[in-house]
């Protein structure tokens, strides 16, 4: 078990792609413990257990992510220059979109719990599409179609901020 | 983001026609959003899809677009105005921003512009003010293969932005290989960009992050160069507090081009720009980028391109590049590149800028010469080069260094197993070995003596090469010497270290292989085996021998090497009918091709060993007569080898009962091994071991507790647990002391014998049921019958199924079960083992 947690980890953290600080270790600890914590939590299977796990690891993200993007903020605003640069420099703006997309995220739960949860297993739980199937007991095409529109919805929320230049 | 008009059911409804809309061919879904009766569902089913489209069709983490919007604090629009321009389209996404399509207002020819938008802010007054001065010294740059620079700002929230020539164009290496150019066009197509870089030098900028995304090509085949010298008013906008003059800029480069001096934050200069072009021309010309630094960390970025020295470009032709040159074979594209591109990259692509070539100028004009047929000025990075700067520092020890370092590898075991290859190899390895000679010279030759300031000397070699950037096959080759240096004194872990990075520096040379690789791939499962890590030895060496028999030819004497190693690997894991028909093979090899007296011995001693374990000692003993005679006259009396076989031969003479002429050969092996190889050789330690047993069968367990005492002494230091000589040598300690009586210190060494073996042999192998039946027999001696019988049973049982039922080591195991009977005063028992033992004889 929690191999696989470790490997959920592992997986969340790779799609942050670089831009968090915890290492997979140190975060499949802190889940492994909250996840402990749970007394009623049961999984029937390798899915469920796999879908709880990717809430989990989707709070401990966010928490680190908001926590992080406050302590940036202190220092004042950091520069990006180029995103297939492994700077640290770039890693505020990381943290702060990933704060970004869990506020979406949220707002889509209110909407359409199932397409929420479609993106929390893929996105934070790196469960691919037939696993996401098998953990919401949907099919495979339902999985797709969901994850295609939450997708488009997502960016669409992120993106949508008024242009701010008038000059 | 918030919309107050979203609800469950109204979101439903937008899935809805979303997907109705996706399942349509795209130029139909305009046509589609039109028959929307609700406005408010077309705009949004709109805006999905135009999302939609970003995300591409990929069905992936959403990750790498969401970061890129995330990064944009600001999305421009079509119809936003910025300066006197408007906005048309976004283009796409550069490394330090946006870039949009937009046209000048005021214009009525209303030509198009680019504009790029900076991911990046502006934070103060200064800054923006040298932003802006610096700027109008770019836009003075006319040339015909630079973009032209417009006009450039601030946007009110501090964004800088420029206004740029708009080229229709793909990135160089996009365009030629598109073309199939062939390699002669593609430098012409590279003199362009050369040409642009040298006039921008001349005007004093300097570009620094010059790549093919960057270097555009254009329909009539012109190159175009973007965002000059754009990275150093980044910095400039970055850190407003520094001195308007240095050079330090901040990390505003892409990682593939950027130069050393460039990751270590030291100034950038002209030949910062030299050093890219090298990359881009290496891309251009092998398809691939020198160094991969794809997915590193920025430490190991920064490693990888300060310190690995790239390949050649015609050495790293990926298969089917060929196609892409317009070359008809691999090998026609290859002989394209080698030589002078190879020296003319590589020389571009130097770790210190002082080395590279001192303009664009030169290293175009080296290109025209290499185009017209001349010499170019370009040349490898070589020996000579090292072989001076060395000189320099330590002039005075080289000399006498040389001699001994000479001397000394021409003594060890694996360059007398080498030989022949060796000696094809003579040219290149007199040189190989210079350039180690002159790198030991950094050790202080006045402690140059033993073994341990030979390690010293090893030691500061490896420091030496640690830190010179050589060519790889020099590296490779070094490292490989060393490594066998270390090998032959026993270090096997420092030896395993070497001999992996030589192996690393071999695949660099050759990714898909060759027979260097399977080569070093060997050396590498030797020390393993040294190391007593069998089964990973074994597996390194099955891809050796699959390599070697695509890579060599039949001839190759190095195959009888291979097939040796693999042997000794399989009799080392007790599979000696594995093992036996390969040392057969082995030597008769050797017989047919007439090899030295040597290598033959050396083959007979280890066919004889296998042989001697499998019970037929004359047959044995015979082949180690020959191979101690063959030895002596081939490499003197005192050498190693003849250690090597000495030890055997003793056993085989123990196990013939000639008790006398074994120790006498036991102290022969002993005395050679002390003297050739030091006391913590574990070679040493393996026929001292061997002597402990013969004493304490033969009745003197206080000497033979001694000789066990010394080995264990190693334990932690030339040997570890995994090392075989650890548990036998307890075992026999354990059995010492039993034979004095010492019955409480003796069960302990018995027990952690058993424990270790079962830990470190791979499960069935004769040791353990080895260790079992020998710690059951202590337990007879101890009166503990009832466990007794337990361990004797399980080891004769085990003993059978690894070794069958003939072998010398079942009949031991047997000969201890009649013993436990009869003290136990079960004489059917004891009479049933006594026929079974008879019955095996």
């Amino acid at each position: 078990m929690y191999d696989d947690l470790h490997g959920i980890a592992a997986a969340a953290l790779r799609r942050e792609a670089d831009g968090h600080t915890l290492q997979p270790t140190e975060l499949a600890d802190e889940a492994f413990v909250r996840l402990l914590g749970q007394s009623r939590s049961t999984w029937q299977n390798r899915s469920h257990f796999f879908a709880v796990a990717a809430g989990i690891i989707r709070r401990i993200l966010i928490d680190h992510a908001r926590r992080r993007s406050r302590q940036k903020r202190d220092h004042g605003i950091r520069v990006t220059f180029d995103e297939s640069l492994d700077v640290p420099d770039q890693k505020s703006e990381r943290l702060l979109e990933l704060v970004a997309l869990d506020d979406a995220l949220v707002q889509l739960e209110g909407l359409a719990p199932r397409q929420a949860r479609v993106v929390e297993l893929r996105f934070f739980g790196g469960l691919d599409i037939d696993q996401t199937a098998e953990a919401l007991g949907i099919s495979p095409a339902t999985v797709k179609r969901d994850w295609t529109f939450a997708r488009a919805f997502l960016l669409d929320a992120l993106g949508s901020a008024p242009p701010d230049v008038t000059t | 983001m918030a919309d107050e008009q979203l609800t469950p059911d109204r979101l439903a409804a937008l899935q809805a026609a979303f997907e109705a809309a996706l399942d349509r061919p795209a130029e139909e879904r305009t046509a589609f959003l039109a028959t929307l009766t609700d406005p408010w569902l077309a705009s949004r089913v709109a805006g999905l899809l135009a999302a939609h489209e970003r995300t591409g069709s990929r069905l992936e983490s959403p990750i790498p677009e969401l970061a890129e919007r995330g990064l944009l604090a600001s999305e421009r629009a079509p119809g936003d105005r910025i300066g006197g321009y408007r906005i048309v389209r976004r283009i796409g996404e550069g490394g330090m921003g946006t870039v949009y399509e937009a046209v000048r207002d005021d214009d009525q020819y209303r030509s198009r512009v680019a504009i790029k938008f900076l991911r990046h802010q502006a934070t103060s007054d200064i800054a923006i003010a040298r932003f802006r001065r610096e700027r109008q010294i770019l836009a003075l740059l006319t040339h015909p293969n630079i973009a032209v620079l417009h006009d450039g700002g601030v946007t009110p929230d501090g964004r800088p932005y420029f206004v740029m020539e708009l080229i229709d164009g793909l990135p160089i290496t996009t365009w030629a290989d598109q073309r199939q150019l062939g390699v002669a066009d593609r430098l012409r197509l590279f003199l362009q960009v050369a040409k642009a870089v040298e006039y921008a030098h001349q005007s004093l900028v300097i570009h620094r992050d010059l790549k093919p995304g960057n270097i555009l090509v254009n329909g009539e085949g012109t190159v175009k160069l973007l965002d000059f010298g754009i990275a150093k008013l980044l910095g400039d906008v970055d850190d407003p507090g520094r001195p308007p003059d240095t050079e330090i800029g901040p990390r505003a480069y892409t990682p593939d081009y950027a130069s050393p001096e460039q990751v270590r934050g030291l100034p950038a200069g002209t030949r910062t720009d030299v050093y890219a072009m090298g990359v881009v021309l290496f891309e251009l010309l092998a398809g691939v980028r020198p160094l991969d630094v794809r997915g590193k960390s920025s430490a190991e970025i920064e490693r990888v391109i300060t310190e690995t020295t790239p390949p050649r470009p015609s050495a790293a032709l990926p298969p089917g590049r060929e196609v892409e040159l317009g070359e008809r074979s691999a090998a026609r594209a290859r002989g394209a590149l080698e030589g002078d591109l190879d020296a003319i990259v590589l020389m571009a692509l130097r770790k210190e800028p002082d080395r590279r070539y001192d303009s664009v100028a030169e290293l175009a004009r080296d290109i025209r010469r290499h185009l017209d047929g001349l010499p170019v000025s370009a040349r490898p990075d070589g020996i000579g080069y090292r072989f001076r700067k060395l000189i320099r520092r330590r002039r005075a020890e080289s000399a006498a260094i040389a001699l001994a370092v000479v001397a000394m590898i021409g003594g060890t075991v694996i360059a007398t197993i080498r030989g022949r290859e060796a000696e094809r190899e003579r040219a290149r390895a007199t040189e190989v070995k210079a350039f180690l000679a002159t790198m030991l010279g950094a050790a202080n030759p006045a402690s140059f003596g033993r073994d341990v300031t030979v390690r010293e000397v090893l030691d500061s070699a490896v420091l030496q090469i640690d830190r010179v950037q050589g060519r790889p096959e020099l590296d490779a080759e070094v490292r490989e010497i060393i490594g066998g240096t270390y090998l032959a004194l026993g270090e096997f872990d420092a030896a395993l270290a070497q001999f992996e990075r030589s192996l690393t520096s071999y695949r660099a040379q050759a990714p898909t292989g060759s027979r260097h690789v399977a080569a070093a791939q060997a050396r590498v499962s030797t020390t393993l085996e040294y190391l007593g890590r069998y089964v990973e030895a074994d597996s390194v060496l099955a891809g050796a021998i699959a390599m070697y028999r695509r890579f060599a030819d039949r001839n190759d004497h190095a195959a009888v090497d291979y097939l040796d190693h693999r042997a000794r690997i399989l009799a080392r894991l007790g599979r000696m009918d594995e093992a036996e028909p390969l040392f057969r093979e082995v030597l008769a090899m050797l017989r047919a091709s007439n090899a030295n007296d040597s290598l033959q011995a050396y083959a007979a001693t280890n066919l004889g060993v296998i042989i001697g374990e499998q019970g037929r000692r004359a047959e044995a003993e015979s082949l180690l007569v020959d191979a101690v005679g063959r030895a002596r006259r081939g490499l003197g009396q005192e050498h190693p080898l003849v250690a090597s076989i000495l030890s055997p031969l003793a056993a085989i003479q123990e196990w013939l009962g000639r008790f006398d002429a074994a120790d006498s050969t036991y102290q022969a092996a002993l005395a050679i091994r002390r003297r050739a190889l030091g006391p913590e050789h574990p070679e040493y330690a393996w026929t001292m071991f061997s002597y402990a047993d013969f004493l304490v069968n033969r009745g003197r367990p206080a000497e033979g507790a001694k000789w066990a005492r010394e080995v264990l002494a190693l334990r932690g230091r030339s040997l570890e647990d995994v090392h075989p000589a650890v548990s036998t040598a307890m075992s026999i300690l354990g059995r010492a002391l039993a034979a004095q009586d010492s019955l409480a210190a003796a069960e302990p060494w018995l027990r952690q014998a058993l424990a270790i073996r079962r830990e470190t042999f791979p499960p069935g192998h004769f040791a353990i049921p080895s260790s079992e039946s020998i710690l059951g027999d202590f337990l007879t001696t101890a009166g503990r019958y009832g466990e007794a019988e337990t361990l004797l049973l399980s080891g004769e049982a085990g003993l059978v199924t690894a070794r069958g039922e003939s072998a010398p080591i079942v009949a031991d195991a047997r000969r201890r079960l009649v013993r436990l009977y009869q003290a136990w005063k079960r004489p059917d028992d004891a009479a049933r083992w006594q026929a079974k033992l008879d019955a095996t004889k």
